[in-house]
């Protein structure tokens, strides 16, 4: 009989067998002379945004001048990290190269799943490391792909958070964001600018379950009143101190002054809820910038203010780091044709050529300094200092006011991370939609939290 | 000429062993992984060998565990029940002859053809929307507050959207009962002054017993799997509040990257479902020798 309980869990096996079946007869059919002739093909797992997809319409220009041909997987963010996260982990090679996040890559090349690039940096000539240019890329964004000072992936492009406003609504109120706002202003603003019989409400923050949608937000705002996930014995900190008080405050927001439907809200319905002009104000990726100022997707295209990630006791931790990136699987066969393929992808020229066929508005951003240099991206993005400032100012090695003996902005740089960050958000989002009182919800996460991380084995 | 007995089971060697390998290779292999400890992302720990490590952990100590099973039960349960007596109502409707009844039907039987996600995403996002969507435009434009039913009452809105999928199934084989019963038992019932009601009782509803019965068997098998209205419009919450066994699984293989734990959850969503199964095979075998 077939049920859905199973099938979960059995067509993992079943896809890896599968896969090795489909690799096995692939080889054992290709005769040997074609083999020496034949193209090399890189198969490359990425995410479904626009970024992306601009790639993959510029593959040409990289297929031309190496004679490699790409092939791309293109898959939601979850999908792609489950689909990756097993691939590696069973030494599947189904992928040469994977798009992955400044989460993954010191985990995963702490696993030696993804392959240093030291070596092939070095064994470039001298013209080719400078047409690459590897200072160019934004210090704090290396250091995020980095696992001991080695770097594992290339950034394609790289975000902090800070904050949207619509000046409008701000004027009509009399009311003046400041460019460094706190959160104690941006919860006076939220108050003043929260009116539901009109349809209008204060804030937009994501409410959504899930480490990589409510545990982002939520964790920098962790950070900036001086809290932290665990203390430097990896004790879960969720029940009292400045964490309790951050995540009293960030759920108190949302609930009051926040957008309703906030528990199934995350990046996308909060984009929504500011682009409509239904919410005042908006925290989230800088990467949103260039869509909510934008007159032809958003109704307050014209109207949107821009200012930093607000703060409370400390600017560290207060906005996150992110780097969707590009490494090499180390199982894969085709090394070299790779790591072609990953700096054709992140070069200053990758740049220029998308500026060129895109416009400098759409270029992937906040990778390189000499894009934010760049005259006409200062025209096309006059948000781009803040955010450079914002990623320049996200240390992944130093986002907390105390210390703690993991990296990571906006996540906890652990494997367990994605189960702790789930569990908790779940069990806020319960708080948010009132079934569940905060005290209760916050028990419960230490409870689990310290499971997991005895499971583990980070103590008896 | 009849073949030897060895002679036809060779011959049909093939296709048994392609189906078991099929079938029964993959539930072997999860059986395997439910006795170990695999975490994907740790690959220092390795695969061990724990004995009953992860049945005991999910059956004694997982509360979670626990509410999904009620969850799935409750969910479950409301969706049959409710898409059963709104299934009923439309088959009743759609028996009499109408002008364009052909059309009415197919338009009713259309959700069932919907995929759960996007079936999911319209309910979600144009439906339930305390923002955007058209149930609060309805009630804020009679003056009362905005709905969020997904966060309010989750399993409610999870029961709505698959009641909307699953009424049609239901209707469909009730359907195919209501034509199968002759419309002389009918007049004669009439003849006798049966009332609609009365008729309803005494004659429509005992003759569509069997069917009743493989509406609840099927439905049961398949709403047990219910995954994508899930996993689109409330991620299992909040809270826990809509996880359901298959969606318990998933989120302990692909957030916790578990396999050993899931692969014991799995082992007894099968269990409790052939247990469920089972018990409606039987009720629903004794049926149909009774109605014969």
């Amino acid at each position: 009989m077939r049920t859905a309980p199973g099938v979960a869990v059995k067509k993992l096996p079943l896809s890896i067998v599968g896969a090795s079946l489909a690799i096995s007869s692939a080889f054992a059919m290709v005769p040997s002379h074609a083999v020496a002739q034949a193209k090399t093909t890189l198969t490359v797992a990425t995410v479904n945004n626009p970024q992306m997809v601009d790639m993959q319409h510029a593959v040409g220009d990289f297929e031309k001048q190496t004679g490699i041909s790409v092939r791309f997987e293109t898959l939601p963010e979850n999908t792609l990290r489950q689909k990756v996260t097993a691939d590696v982990a069973t030494g599947g090679g189904q992928f040469d190269v994977a798009t992955v996040g400044t989460y993954e890559v010191p985990i995963w090349a702490k696993n030696k799943w993804i392959a240093d690039l030291t070596e092939p940096f070095e064994k470039l000539d001298a013209k080719a490391k400078a047409d690459y240019d590897l200072a160019d890329i934004i210090p704090n964004i290396r250091k995020g792909l980095s696992l001991n000072d080695k770097l594992y992936a290339l950034p394609f492009y790289g975000e902090s958070s800070m904050t949207f406003y619509n000046k409008k609504a701000f004027a009509d109120a009399h009311l003046t964001m400041p460019e460094h706002p706190t959160w104690d202003q941006i919860a006076g603003f939220a108050k003043k600018l929260h009116a539901p019989s009109k349809n209008q409400y204060g804030i937009c923050l994501r409410g959504l379950p899930g480490w990589g949608e409510m545990g982002a937000p939520l964790s920098t705002v962790i950070n900036t009143f001086g809290g932290s996930w665990f203390d430097e014995k990896w004790q879960p900190q969720l029940t009292d101190g400045p964490t309790k008080a951050a995540i009293a405050f960030y759920v108190d927001l949302v609930k009051n002054y926040g957008e309703p439907g906030a528990t199934s809200a995350g990046f996308t319905e909060c984009e929504t809820n500011f682009t409509q002009g239904k919410v005042a104000m908006w925290v989230d990726a800088t990467s949103a910038a260039g869509v909510v100022s934008d007159v032809k997707a958003s109704k307050v295209g014209a109207d949107v203010g821009f200012a930093f990630s607000p703060v409370k006791v400390t600017p560290l931790g207060s906005h996150w780091l992110w780097a969707w990136s590009l490494a090499i699987e180390s199982s894969s066969k085709h090394q070299a044709e790779a790591f072609k393929f990953i700096t054709w992808a992140t070069n200053k020229h990758y740049i220029r050529l998308i500026a060129a066929q895109k416009g400098w508005g759409n270029v992937p951003p906040g990778t390189r300094l000499s894009t934010f240099a760049d005259a006409n991206y200062k025209k096309a993005a006059p948000y781009g200092g803040i955010i450079l400032s914002s990623i320049q100012t996200a240390d992944p090695t130093h986002a907390t006011l105390h210390k703690v003996p993991y990296t990571g902005v906006q996540f906890v740089g652990i494997p367990e991370f994605q189960q702790i960050g789930t569990q908790v958000t779940q069990n806020l989002a319960a708080v948010i939609s009132g079934s569940s009182q905060l005290d209760q919800a916050l028990q419960l996460s230490q409870t689990q939290v310290q499971r997991t991380m005895q499971q583990a084995g980070y103590y008896k | 000429v009849t073949l030897h007995r060895s002679t036809r089971l060779l011959l049909v060697s093939p296709a048994i062993v392609y189906l078991v390998a099929l079938t029964q290779a993959p539930f072997l292999l999860t059986l395997y992984y439910s006795v170990h400890k695999w975490v994907l992302t740790s690959p220092e720990l390795g695969v061990t060998f724990n004995a009953l490590d992860n049945y005991t952990y999910t059956l004694l100590h997982d509360s979670t565990f626990r509410t999904a099973v009620f969850n799935l039960l409750l969910i479950t349960g409301g969706i049959i029940i409710f898409s059963l007596v709104l299934g009923m109502i439309l088959a009743l409707l759609l028996h009499r002859s109408f002008p364009l009844q052909p059309l009415a039907r197919s338009l009713a039987i259309t959700p069932f053809f919907v995929m759960p996600t996007v079936n999911a995403v319209v309910w979600k996002n144009l439906l339930l929307n305390p923002i955007f969507g058209f149930v609060s435009w309805l009630t804020s434009s009679v003056g009362l507050p905005r709905v969020d039913l997904l966060a309010t009452n989750p399993k409610l809105g999870i029961i709505t959207m698959a009641v909307w999928q699953w009424t049609p199934f239901m209707m469909l084989v009730l359907l195919a009962g209501l034509q199968s019963i002759p419309d002389d038992i009918r007049e004669a019932a009439r003849v006798d002054g049966a009332n609609a009601m009365s008729e309803f009782r005494s004659i429509t509803l005992p003759m569509l017993n069997p069917y009743i019965e493989l509406c609840v068997l099927l439905g049961t098998i398949y709403v047990l799997q219910l995954f994508g209205e899930i996993y689109v419009a409330t991620q299992g919450g909040p809270g826990s509040s809509t996880t359901t066994l298959p969606y318990y699984v998933f989120q302990t293989i692909s957030q916790g990257n578990d396999v050993g734990t899931s692969s014991a959850q799995g082992v007894c969503a099968v269990i409790l479902a052939s247990i469920i199964a089972a018990f409606l095979l039987r009720l629903l075998v004794r049926t149909f020798s009774v109605a014969k």
